[in-house]
């Protein structure tokens, strides 16, 4: 090659976009007199193209295992603006989800089906009523944490939230959604799941009882959880 | 505890089509590219980031530094065992015949990149490949803008001269 090295840096700037105005017109004018120019900048085209095309069909198909990582780091305390669809949301508790156990009840939950204190109703239905889904935890009256985790529209028509519940003299962490109906939060679905959760580990179907919760979700969902700014709409306004 | 917050999450969901092709470009098999950005998002989750940071620079910075590592120690790898042919030769030439040509023509530009020194790839594929500006690409690689400028001219000189790319259409 017998094009200078500056040269040579001004072409491949020119192929960027990289040049002002006033570079690009000159080198453009050179281009078109000079054959070596030409036959480079040719050359440097066609690298670029081939480029371009043997990665372009790379940014879909993105393996499950790698977004589920996402999705399940999401769903430990879920994004106020995260508009992730449910469905995708299945490998979300994995594996480990030994003796757990599932409660589909109303707001009162019995202490020996559980064999830890119930969630306090009213306590729980505050928060669940004012504070917007997120990072945060925020302790009830009797210790335990608490975080809304996302709200969803369910086919009947009425708003659920999902969220989760840290009992401080328990390891684990549990689950669950409640709607609202008549003014009221009803915990529909409660269920164990593990603290730490491996994020790389698909959870078999039927491995861990907080798939009552998933099935739940999936089955009463009308629509993609909302996002922060509808969420907070939603609270403002006592939800509708 | 998880150390990324929710809006890093979900920024860094909505990076992973343009990570994965970044992986792609600095790996150049499919399958290796996915263990790159499943080993990015990990260190990331692991690892977490400051508030403040931008969440696309930090995470191509997070898979470029990854993918240099494994670059050093299969350098290593190699001087080390000189007596036996480079891992890439046994495991491509016996099976190139049974791959779909798409993976093939990926394989021959690929083998073209390898024989560029990995900053002067890296810079290359950030601006060509994921349409970053030289301004972009030299806050990820941590570098002045005119060595990004300097870095790439000097890789595609050197695919003018090696002339593979050219024949690849």
């Amino acid at each position: 090659m017998t094009i200078t090295e500056a040269d040579f840096e001004r072409l491949s700037q020119l192929i960027d976009g990289e040049l002002d105005a006033a570079s690009q017109q000159q080198l453009e004018q050179r281009i078109a007199l000079e054959p070596e120019l030409a036959s480079a900048w040719q050359e440097l085209q066609t690298i670029n193209a081939t480029l371009r095309q043997a990665y372009a069909g790379a940014t879909t198909g993105i393996p499950q295992r790698i977004t589920s990582m996402l999705d399940s780091a999401v769903g430990q305390d879920r994004a106020k603006d995260n508009v992730v669809p449910f469905f995708r949301r299945q490998p979300l508790w994995p594996a480990a989800l030994a003796a757990s156990v599932v409660l589909a009840l109303a707001v009162s939950l019995t202490p020996e089906h559980t064999g830890s204190p119930s969630p306090p109703a009213l306590s729980l239905a505050a928060v669940l009523e004012s504070l917007p889904s997120g990072d945060t935890w925020t302790t009830l009256e009797d210790g335990a944490q608490i975080q809304a985790v996302l709200t969803f529209p369910s086919r009947d028509g009425s708003w659920c939230r999902e969220f989760a519940l840290k009992q401080m003299s328990r390891k684990d962490t549990r689950r669950g959604v409640a709607c609202r109906t008549d003014g009221q939060w009803r915990t529909e679905v409660v269920a164990q799941a593990p603290e730490h959760e491996s994020s790389d580990v698909y959870r078999p179907a039927g491995a861990g009882d907080s798939q009552a919760v998933h099935q739940f979700i999936r089955q009463q969902a009308a629509d993609i959880p909302l996002s922060g700014s509808q969420e907070a709409a939603l609270i403002d306004s006592g939800w509708r | 505890m998880p150390s990324l917050n929710t809006r890093q999450r979900s920024d860094l969901m909505s990076e992973l089509g343009g990570l994965r092709r970044f992986c792609l470009s600095l790996t150049g098999a499919a399958a290796d590219a996915d263990d790159l950005l499943q080993s990015t998002v990990e260190r990331m989750l692991e690892k977490g980031m400051p508030e403040d940071a931008h969440t696309a620079k930090w995470v191509y910075r997070v898979c470029k530094n990854i993918w240099i590592d494994e670059v050093r120690a299969r350098q290593v790898r190699q001087r080390h065992a000189t007596s036996v042919p480079a891992e890439e030769d046994v495991e491509r030439s016996p099976s190139a015949e049974t791959k779909a040509g798409w993976e093939q023509h990926l394989a021959a530009v690929n083998e073209a990149l390898m024989r560029l020194p990995p900053e002067q790839r890296l810079a290359l594929m950030l601006v060509t490949v994921d349409g970053k500006s030289y301004a972009e690409a030299a806050d990820i690689l941590q570098v002045p803008v005119g060595t990004i400028m300097s870095r790439i001219a000097r890789a595609r000189k050197h695919l003018l001269e090696d002339r593979v790319l050219l024949q690849q259409k």
